[in-house]
């Protein structure tokens, strides 16, 4: 039995609602077929008793109105001459419309009370014997068998909606409990996940998908919350060097120098701090698509030269020199934000590329083109790799080298709003290649 | 006296051909580059007020057209951006002078008439600080000695000198020099200045430039 369920379990609900209306509707031809059949075979039944009566009644038509045969049968008779002539008769001879001859389908379903199955036979003598039986028996018994058909009918509905209904409610019970499993996901239970049955078909296919939802909004959260504790953190750090400065500030009395220093050094923190937030803004603005591209003609090999341009004294001043490889493509693009992504690569280059040159490159292909900067720095390993660009990352791990670790994000988020991608990977120079890749379809 | 306006907004035209209508001057409006140079086939204006970004060219080429048939009206240009480079290519074409937008419309007057009066009609070289800064031939002289400056290094100078004593943060620096929105992460641009002191410093001006501490830099008067 439990093999059983777990077979009906298995089956698809689609499936199984196929079956059950197959099933019902073959089930009410195959009762009709059979009120039919027995209609028709009652009547033939009667028919063969008519004619053997005939048979009696063409074979010894004198006498007849004494015959046992004819009288016990309830049939009703007539014996005529060669000239019509009535010699013999019993019973009530019935009105001429009232009488069928032929047992079919039509007169079996279409007979009534009234009616009469007539037959004739010739007698020896050259007269004819007829003999007509009344319907009346015939149209009760149908009677009956329709009414015997019509409670078997109401059973099998009953049972078909019972099925039905059943059905339907084991059918939906799994998309029931789905149901109730995700309007009980709130954004503390995240982790809360729907079992599947096995069973691959479509309340499966919703579940699973549901919890692929769950994974993503966990994550999604999982990072969010991630965030906001980074940022505060990253924010709690110069506001208590805010504070602390200006206490100190306050409690110096008479050196003007020194407070000149502090109010100095507060106006640089406050200077970070204000860098810091508006980087935050350009993020959030990005992940919630508020961002608009002002696209325009770009052309990235300037574009870079003109960067390399402003990064190239601050370079000298540390022994490095950036080695410019720039082909002329122009692509439709946001310069501003194409311009602060590059600043950024240039910034980090740096900063980490200790000694050695930074190669600034524009490459291009069919459909793409690439901004790359190299540097001769340590590099970056690769289980390093992916987290580079997560927000407040920073391998260093200090502030030795200033800045919050948003840059690398800052620029990842304008590649993929151009439809691009940054990934990072190992240089000719020894050092990390970072690669902004920009479609170039819209040029 | 007679003034054309080429400027494609509408608005903006109205209300300067208005303002010159009051002022006593006559105004003549072209909404295109074609219309401006029709009406300067056709008439003789006493100055050329042109705005750069126009439909279906540039007001430089329109300047271009004129200095190059030897008028030389004087010509006022008007740049919506705020890039020292934008402002200086019009003078080097030969303008007379330039306006940022957005101004005030007294300060185009002021412009006007001052080119009006003006008998060589050119852009006076700047002189503060103990240096001539002229930014038609892109030259800085340090009383009889001429400096060699880089582009950028020249419309840094630039920068400062238009603000006449006022201090200009670095970020205005990127912005007017680079035309950057952004502030880098290293100090990029201290860097160009300290290279643009030291060429200073070398032509006897060092103190020329005034660190202004905790803003930026400014070009004493």
């Amino acid at each position: 039995m439990s093999d059983l369920r777990r077979v009906f379990a298995r089956i698809d609900v689609r499936l199984a609602l196929l079956l059950a209306v197959m099933a019902t509707a073959f089930s009410s031809l195959l009762l009709a077929g059979f009120l039919a059949f027995a209609t028709v075979e009652s009547l033939e039944e009667e028919a063969v008793r008519l004619d053997d009566a005939t048979r009696v009644l063409a074979a010894e038509p004198v006498g007849a109105a004494e015959s046992t045969t004819l009288a016990r049968g309830g049939f009703s008779f007539r014996v005529r001459d060669a000239a019509g002539h009535v010699l013999e008769s019993g019973g009530t001879w019935p009105e001429a419309e009232h009488m069928h001859g032929r047992v079919s389908l039509a007169e079996a379903l279409g007979a009534d009370a009234a009616d009469w199955l007539v037959r004739a036979r010739p007698t020896p003598d050259g007269g004819v014997g007829e003999v007509a039986l009344s319907l009346r028996h015939f149209v009760r018994e149908r009677g009956e068998l329709a009414g015997r058909a019509l409670v078997v009918a109401l059973l099998g509905l009953a049972g078909a909606l019972a099925f039905g209904i059943v059905g339907a409610r084991r059918a939906l019970r799994p998309l029931r409990e789905t149901t109730a499993a995700i309007r009980a996901i709130d954004p503390k239970r995240l982790d809360a996940r729907i079992a599947l049955r096995g069973t691959h078909d479509d309340i499966d296919a919703l579940a699973g998908t549901t919890n692929e939802v769950l994974e993503r909004l966990a994550w999604a959260f999982a990072r969010l919350s991630a965030f906001s504790a980074d940022a505060a953190h990253e924010l709690r750090t110069p506001v208590n060097r805010l504070l602390n400065t200006a206490e100190v500030a306050l409690t110096t009395t008479g050196d003007v120098a020194a407070k000149d220093d502090a109010l100095e050094s507060i106006r640089e923190t406050a200077q970070a701090l204000g860098r810091t937030i508006e980087q935050l803004l350009l993020l959030s603005a990005g992940d919630e698509g508020r961002l608009e591209l002002s696209r325009e003609p770009v052309e990235l090999g300037g574009l870079v030269a003109d960067l390399a341009g402003l990064y190239a004294p601050e370079a000298e001043s540390r022994g490095r020199t950036i080695e410019l490889a720039a082909a002329a493509v122009v692509l439709r693009a946001d310069r501003g934000l194409l311009e602060r992504a590059v600043a950024n690569l240039l910034d980090n280059a740096l900063k980490y590329g200790v000694g050695g040159p930074i190669r600034v490159g524009v490459e291009s292909a069919d459909g793409w083109a690439a901004i790359v900067v190299e540097d001769a720095g340590p590099g970056i390993s690769a289980a390093d790799r992916s987290r580079i660009f997560e927000r407040f990352v920073r391998l260093d791990g200090g502030r030795a080298t200033g800045g919050v670790g948003l840059g690398l994000s800052i620029a990842r988020m304008v590649a993929r709003l151009h439809g691009g991608e940054l990934a990072v990977g190992s240089s000719a120079l020894g050092g990390a290649a970072f690669r902004l890749a920009l479609r170039r379809d819209v040029a | 006296m007679h003034i054309l306006l080429l400027e494609d907004d509408p608005v903006t035209a109205d209300s300067l051909t208005a303002g010159f209508a009051r002022s006593g001057f006559e105004a003549t409006r072209a909404a295109t580059r074609r219309e401006a140079e029709e009406h300067l086939a056709t008439t003789r204006f006493d100055a050329v007020v042109l705005d750069v970004m126009v439909p279906d060219g540039s007001g430089y080429d329109v300047l271009a057209a004129l200095r190059a048939s030897g008028d030389d009206v004087p010509v006022l240009i008007l740049t919506a951006r705020d890039r020292v480079r934008d402002r200086v290519d019009g003078l080097e074409r030969g303008a007379d002078d330039y306006l940022v937008k957005p101004f005030a419309f007294a300060e185009l007057l002021a412009r006007v008439r001052a080119l009006l009066r003006r008998p060589t009609r050119r852009f006076e070289p700047l002189r503060m600080a103990g240096l001539e800064i002229d930014p038609v031939h892109r030259h800085v002289t340090v009383g009889e000695r001429r400096l060699d400056l880089t582009r950028v290094e020249f419309d840094i100078l630039f920068a400062l000198a238009e603000e006449a004593g006022g201090a200009v943060t670095r970020r205005a620096l990127l912005e007017k020099v680079w035309g950057y929105r952004f502030e880098p992460g290293t100090n990029v641009v201290d860097v160009h200045v300290a290279r643009l002191r030291r060429k200073l410093e070398l032509a006897g001006a060092a103190d020329a430039i005034r660190t202004v501490r905790g803003v930026g830099y400014a070009l004493d008067e």
